[in-house]
C-alpha cells in the first residue's frame, strides 16, 4: 500500500461536511455559544458601516428625487449683482415657464420700540414672483395663499407691504403674525409665519431666519443698489416629459448663446450641490469612525477564534491524528468562520439598509429632505468588503497557527497548549494578514473623496494599534522585571499579567483603540469650542456690515464712532466674480485637488487695493505703483496660487457684473487667515474695478454692550446696510457644529461600545482562570476586599497603559487635524486629556472587576472538587 | 511490519533539552500483538507518537509497512496515518459534536473510501453499539466511548494499531471487555498491535512485552 493514497488531497465538500457537524455541536449545544461576541463585534461595525452608507444615499437619493422642489425648478440660472439683462431673459422665456427669484442678507427692525433689544435682525431675505414656486408647496400658517400672505395695502397713506417670516423672526423680534417690521425704507406686515418652503436649502446654510416678500416690495426696499450682494435667479419649468438629457442641452445651448454671462448653471439632477458634498463628507467621516469600530470589533473577533480553537484543540487533534492535514483542518475552521462572518454580514447589512427607513419612521420631520427609501448597493457592498476583510485579518493569525501546530502539542496539558498556540502561523498568512490590512486601507481609499484623509486615518490606526500592541508587551515585560513586591495584592496583580494567555493585549488594544478616537475627538472639539468662544484674535470684528454704498462708507463710519466706542474699522471694495479660465484653461476643464476646488466653485468674493492689504506679506513678485492704471494686475494668495498652478505673469480670468476681466499675476500674497483682519485671496490692481458698481465691506470693533446701539443706529440711517454680528453667526456655526459633534460622538460611542464588547469577551475567556484564583485565595484566607484589591491593580495598570498612548495618539491626531485641514492653532487641552485618561483607567476596571466580581462568590468546595 | 533503529527524541523545555527516548531499536512482525509497559515518565507514550508519526524523532529511523517516516512530510505523514495507522487513546478522544457513527465514519471520509455509513456501522456493530449510532460521546459512558474510539481506529482496516493505555480510564471489569475487544479484533483482522499500559496483565495477553525505562528498552519478554 502507498502512502500516496489515490484521493491525495481531502476534497472542500468534506471539510464543509465536517464543518457543518462542529457547527451544529453536541446534544446539549447552545446556538451559537462561544461565538456572540465575535458575531457581535462583526454585526455592529458592519451595521454601523451600512447604515451611514445607506442614510446617507438615501439623503442625497432623496436630493435627486426631489431635485425639483429642492432647486425650485428644473433648471437655475443664477446671477449675482445684476438681473439678467433683456436678451437673456426673452431668451429663457421663449424656452420654458420662468420664475424670477432674488435672495440676499437684509435687516429687519421692530419699529417703535427703540430701547428694547433686541429689535433688529438679520434676515435671509427672498423675493418671489406670481409663478412662485414652480414646484413644491409653501406652507403658511396661518394656511393662507402665498399671493395674498405677500400682498400689500395703503394704510394711513403709507404702504404697507406684505410678507411671510419663519417662526425664528416672530419669536426673536417678539411678533405676532399681522405685526409690521421694517425693512430697509418701507414696512412690511407679516402676514403668516412660513413654516415650509420647498426649496429651502438649495442654497446651503441659512444664517438667520427667512423673509418671503414679494419682487415689487424688495424693489421699493430700496436694497438693490448697484453693486449690492443679491443673488438673481431664474428657474425653469421644463415640460412635464423633458429628459435629464434635454436640460442638460437647454443648459449648454444657454451657455453657448450667452457664454460671457457668468451665471451658475444647475439643474434638477444635483439640486443643491454644496448639501450632497456636506452629507456625502459627514457620511465619509463617519464611515471612518464605523471602521474603527471594526478594527476594535477586530480584536474581538480574533480572541473569539482563539478561544474557540483552543476549545476544539480535542477534535483538531483527533482529526490530525486521523489524517487530516493542517491544510484540512485550517479549511473546517475557515468554512465554520466565513459563515459565521456570513451571518455577520446578513444581519449587519439588513440592519444597515433598513436604518434609513427607521430614520424617515422615527425622525423624518427634522430632516431636510425626504429620504429616498431603497436599497443602495454601494454602502452596502463596501460595507460587506469592510466586514470580509477585517474578520478575515484578524482570524487568519488564529487559524494559522492552528494549521502549524503539532498534534501532540495540542494533545497535551493546558500550560504547554498554551505556548503551543501562541506561535506564529506560516509566512504565507502572515502575507495574507498584510494583504487584508492592505486591502482595508485601499477600500476606505476608494470610497473616499478625500483619500489623503482615509490614508492618514488608516496611518492613524495602525500606527495607534501597533504602539498599543508594543505598550502591552512592556507592561508584561516590565511587570516580569518587577521582583517581588511585599503588598500581596501587587504580587498577584503582577502575576496576573504575567501569566500565559492574560488578556493584557486583547484589553489594552480594545480600551486603548476607542479611548484613542474619544481623546481625538474631544481634544478637536475642545480646540473648535476655544477657537469659537474665546481666544479670538484681537483685531476679530463685533460687527460685519456689508452692502454699504460708496458714498455711504465715510459718513457710517463716522456716525458709527459718534454713536458708539469703535475700538477699531476696516473697510474695503468688495464685488463677487467668478472665475473663467486660469491660464488660458477654461474653469471647467481644470482638475483640481478636493481641498482646493471650492476656488473654482461658484463666485468668489474679489477687491482691489492700492496697496498691499494688512495681515498677510508679499513672498513672491512686487506690489504694484499706488497710481498704476496700466492693465489689470493680480496679487494671489499663495495657497490658491499652489492650488491653480500660478506663477508670477500667468493670466486668470474673472467674470465680474457679466463682464469679462483678465488680469496679470503680479504677486503671491501669504495670507494669514487667522489674524482676524479682513483679507481676499485674489486683490485686483483699482482699473477696472473702481469703476464698477460695487459696494464695501466694513468691519467694526466695539464692546459688547455698544453693539446694540450701533445696530439701531445703522438700521434707522441705513436701512440698506446689512449688519452680520460676529457673535451670533459664530453661534450659528456652534449649533451647527453641536449638532454634528452629537453624531460624531454618538459614532465613536459605538466604537467605544465594541470596546467594551471585546473586553468583555477577553474578560468571560479568563473567567475560569479567575475564579480558581479566587477560590484558592480565599482557601488561604484572603477576604473579598484583597482579592478584589489585586484585581483592580490589575486593571488599573493595563487600563493607564492603554490611555497613556491612548492619550498621546489622540492629541497627536488631533493635532494634524487641526494644523493640517482646519488651518488653525492648537490649543493643548491638558484637563480634557486628564478626563479621558481618567476615564479609560475608570472603565476598565469597572468593567474588569463586573467581569471578575462574580468570580469571588464561587463557591470553594465546588471549584476545588471540579480541578 | 515496524522497524525502529537508534531513536532519539529530545524534546526542549523551560530547564533545558530532555531526553525522552535514548537510542530505541524495536522490530514488530506483522500480525505481532507487543504490550509496552513501564513507569510514567519513561517515555512509552513518546514512542508511541513517533511510531504514529505525530511526533518527529531527533533521530534514528522509523519505517513502517516499509514507509521511512524520515522521508515524509507532515502532510504525507497525515496521508499515510488515513490507510496505515489506528490509533486508541486512553482519553478516547472522540470529536463531541459527532454522534458515534460520525465519529466512526471520519478515518473513512478522511481516505475518501467509498461507502463510510455503511462500513461505519458494520464496525459499530462489532464492538456491539450497534443501537447507540446517533448518541454523542457526552450520552455514552466510558466504556462505550471507548468502544467507539476502537471502531474508529479499526474501520479503516489499517495493517498498525496503536493503543495508549486504552483501560486506563475504565474500572476493572470494563477495562477487561475493551481489552478482550481490541485483541479479539485485533487476531481476526491480522492487525499488528502496539499496546501501551501500566499493567502487567493486560501486557501478557500480548505475544510480547517490552519494558521502558527512562527512555530505554530493558529487556523483552516472549508471551
Amino acid at each position: 500500500m502507498s502512502a500516496s493514497a489515490p484521493h491525495e488531497r481531502l476534497s472542500w465538500s468534506l471539510a464543509l461536511k465536517l464543518a457543518r457537524r462542529e457547527m451544529r455541536g453536541g446534544p446539549d449545544a447552545k446556538p451559537l455559544a462561544g461565538f456572540r461576541i465575535f458575531l457581535l463585534c462583526l454585526v455592529l461595525g458592519i451595521f454601523t458601516i451600512s447604515a451611514v452608507g445607506s442614510l446617507s444615499a438615501s439623503l442625497v437619493g432623496g436630493m435627486m428625487a426631489q431635485g425639483q422642489s429642492i432647486l425650485g425648478g428644473d433648471m437655475d440660472f443664477r446671477l449675482v449683482h445684476r438681473a439678467a439683462f433683456d436678451n437673456e431673459r426673452q431668451w429663457l422665456t421663449a424656452r420654458a415657464k420662468v420664475s424670477e427669484v432674488a435672495t440676499l442678507r437684509a435687516m429687519a427692525q421692530k419699529p417703535n420700540r427703540p430701547t428694547e433689544a433686541p429689535e433688529v435682525m438679520l434676515v435671509e431675505a427672498k423675493a418671489v414672483d406670481a409663478h412662485y414656486p414652480l414646484y413644491g408647496e409653501i406652507e403658511l400658517a396661518p394656511v393662507t395663499p402665498l399671493a395674498q400672505a405677500l400682498r400689500g395695502e395703503m394704510l394711513a397713506g403709507e404702504t404697507q407691504y406684505g410678507g411671510v417670516a419663519e417662526q425664528g423672526l416672530f419669536d426673536r423680534l417678539e411678533l405676532q403674525v399681522g405685526d409690521v417690521v421694517r425693512v430697509g425704507e418701507i414696512s412690511v406686515r407679516l402676514n403668516a409665519v412660513l413654516v415650509s418652503e420647498p426649496d429651502r436649502n438649495a442654497g446651503g446654510f441659512p444664517l438667520a431666519p427667512r423673509l418671503l416678500v414679494s419682487q415689487d416690495t424688495l424693489k421699493a426696499a430700496g436694497l438693490l443698489r448697484p453693486g449690492a450682494l443679491v443673488n438673481y435667479h431664474y428657474r425653469l419649468q421644463l415640460p412635464a416629459n423633458a429628459s435629464p438629457q434635454e436640460v442638460k442641452a437647454l443648459g449648454a445651448a444657454a451657455n453657448a448663446a450667452f457664454p460671457r454671462a457668468g451665471w451658475r448653471l444647475r439643474d434638477r439632477s444635483d439640486a443643491s450641490p454644496s448639501m450632497r458634498r456636506f452629507i456625502e463628507r459627514l457620511g465619509l467621516f463617519l464611515t471612518l469612525v464605523g471602521l474603527t469600530a471594526l478594527v476594535v470589533g477586530g480584536v474581538g473577533v480574533g480572541n473569539a477564534i482563539s478561544a474557540y480553537l483552543q476549545r476544539r484543540r480535542e477534535t483538531i487533534a483527533v482529526i490530525k491524528a486521523l489524517g487530516g492535514s493542517g491544510r484540512f483542518i485550517f479549511r473546517i475552521y475557515a468554512l465554520q468562520i466565513s459563515a459565521l462572518t456570513g451571518l455577520a454580514l446578513l444581519l449587519g447589512l439588513a440592519l444597515g439598509a433598513a436604518t434609513p427607513l427607521f430614520v424617515k419612521f422615527f425622525f423624518g420631520a427634522l430632516l431636510p429632505v425626504d429620504l429616498a427609501i431603497q436599497l443602495y448597493p454601494q454602502p452596502l457592498m463596501a460595507a460587506a468588503g469592510f466586514g470580509v476583510l477585517s474578520a478575515a485579518a484578524f482570524a487568519l493569525w488564529p487559524l494559522g497557527k492552528v494549521e502549524r501546530t503539532p498534534v501532540t502539542a495540542l494533545f497535551r496539558g493546558d500550560a504547554q497548549n498554551a505556548d503551543a498556540m501562541t506561535g506564529r502561523p506560516a509566512t504565507a498568512y502572515l502575507i495574507a494578514i498584510v494583504i487584508c490590512f492592505l486591502g482595508l486601507g485601499a477600500l476606505a481609499m476608494l470610497i473616499s473623496e478625500r483619500r489623503d484623509v482615509a490614508l492618514w486615518f488608516g496611518l492613524g490606526v495602525a500606527l495607534s494599534y501597533l504602539a498599543l500592541r508594543g505598550a502591552a508587551g512592556l507592561l508584561v515585560w516590565l511587570a516580569k522585571r518587577a521582583g517581588r513586591p511585599r503588598q500581596p495584592e501587587l504580587r498577584l496583580a503582577l502575576s496576573n499579567i504575567t501569566r500565559p494567555n492574560a488578556p493584557v493585549r486583547s484589553v489594552m488594544l480594545s480600551i486603548g483603540l476607542s479611548v484613542t478616537l474619544l481623546s481625538a475627538i474631544s481634544m478637536v472639539d475642545g480646540n473648535i469650542n476655544a477657537q469659537i468662544s474665546g481666544d479670538l484674535p484681537e483685531r476679530t470684528p463685533s460687527v460685519i456690515l456689508l452692502d454699504v454704498g460708496p458714498e455711504q462708507i465715510e459718513p457710517l463710519l463716522e456716525d458709527a464712532r459718534a454713536t458708539a466706542q469703535i475700538a477699531h474699522t476696516e473697510k474695503t471694495p468688495m464685488l463677487r466674480g467668478q472665475i473663467l479660465s486660469v491660464k488660458g484653461i477654461a474653469a471647467a476643464d481644470i482638475k483640481l485637488a478636493p481641498e482646493v476646488a471650492w476656488v473654482l466653485r461658484g463666485d468668489r468674493g474679489l477687491t482691489y487695493a492700492r496697496t498691499p492689504p494688512q495681515g498677510g506679506a508679499i513672498v513672491e513678485g512686487a506690489w504694484w505703483d499706488s497710481d498704476y492704471t496700466g492693465p489689470p494686475l493680480v496679487s494671489v494668495g499663495t495657497d490658491i496660487a499652489r492650488g491653480l498652478g500660478l506663477t508670477l505673469g500667468d493670466e486668470i480670468e474673472v467674470n465680474v457684473l457679466g463682464r469679462p476681466l483678465t488680469a496679470v499675476v503680479a504677486n503671491l500674497r501669504y495670507i494669514d487667515w487667522a489674524s482676524g483682519g479682513m483679507n481676499f485671496a485674489l486683490v485686483f490692481s483699482p482699473n477696472p474695478l473702481a469703476y464698477a458698481p460695487h459696494t464695501y465691506l466694513a468691519t467694526l470693533g466695539l464692546p459688547d454692550a455698544e453693539e446694540a446701539k450701533l445696530t439701531r443706529m445703522l438700521a434707522r440711517d441705513y436701512p440698506n446696510v446689512t449688519v452680520i454680528r460676529v457673535k451670533e453667526a459664530l453661534a450659528t456655526m456652534r449649533d451647527v457644529l453641536t449638532n454634528l459633534g452629537f453624531a460624531v460622538r454618538a459614532m465613536s460611542g459605538i466604537t467605544l461600545l465594541a470596546g467594551i464588547l471585546v473586553l468583555a469577551g477577553a474578560m468571560a475567556s479568563g473567567h475560569k482562570a479567575r475564579v480558581y484564583d479566587a477560590v484558592v485565595m480565599k482557601v488561604l484566607g484572603a477576604t473579598r476586599r484583597r482579592i478584589l484589591l489585586a484585581f483592580a491593580i490589575e486593571y488599573a495598570l493595563m487600563g493607564l497603559g492603554a490611555a497613556g498612548i491612548a492619550a498621546a495618539a489622540g492629541t497627536l491626531a488631533a493635532y494634524g487635524l487641526i494644523t493640517g485641514p482646519m488651518q488653525a492653532d492648537f490649543v493643548f487641552l491638558p484637563l480634557t486629556l486628564g478626563l479621558t485618561v481618567i476615564g479609560a483607567v475608570g472603565l476598565t476596571v469597572v468593567l474588569g472587576l463586573f467581569g471578575t466580581y462574580a468570580a469571588l462568590g464561587a463557591p470553594a468546595a465546588a471549584v476545588l472538587r471540579s480541578q | 511490519m515496524i522497524e525502529v533503529q537508534n531513536l532519539t527524541v529530545t524534546l526542549p523545555s523551560r530547564a533545558g533539552n530532555v531526553n525522552i527516548l535514548r537510542g530505541l531499536d524495536v522490530t514488530v512482525a506483522p500480525g505481532e500483538a507487543v504490550g509496552l509497559i513501564g513507569p510514567s515518565g519513561s517515555g512509552k507514550t513518546t514512542l508511541l507518537m513517533v511510531l504514529a508519526g505525530l511526533e518527529p524523532a531527533t533521530s534514528g529511523s522509523v519505517q513502517i509497512a516499509g514507509h521511512d517516516y524520515g522521508q515524509m512530510s507532515e502532510d504525507a505523514l497525515a496521508r499515510f496515518r488515513r490507510t496505515h495507522v489506528g490509533i486508541v487513546f486512553q482519553s478516547f478522544h472522540l470529536v463531541p459534536t459527532m454522534t458515534a457513527l460520525e465519529n466512526v465514519m471520519l478515518p473513512l471520509e478522511l481516505a475518501s473510501q467509498p461507502e463510510a455509513p455503511e462500513r461505519a456501522a458494520k464496525m459499530l456493530a462489532e464492538v456491539e453499539l450497534a443501537d447507540r449510532h446517533d448518541h454523542y460521546p457526552t450520552q455514552m459512558s466510558g466504556g462505550e466511548q471507548q468502544r467507539v474510539a476502537l471502531a474508529r481506529a479499526l474501520v479503516a482496516n489499517p495493517p498498525v494499531l496503536f493503543a495508549d493505555e486504552p483501560t486506563g480510564n475504565l474500572d476493572q471489569k470494563t477495562g477487561q471487555a475493551v481489552m478482550d475487544l481490541i485483541l479479539g479484533l485485533a487476531k481476526e483482522r491480522g492487525t499488528t498491535l502496539v499496546l501501551i499500559t501500566h499493567d502487567k496483565n493486560l501486557a501478557q495477553r500480548c505475544d510480547r512485552t517490552l519494558t521502558m525505562q527512562d527512555g530505554c528498552l530493558q529487556a523483552a519478554q516472549g508471551a
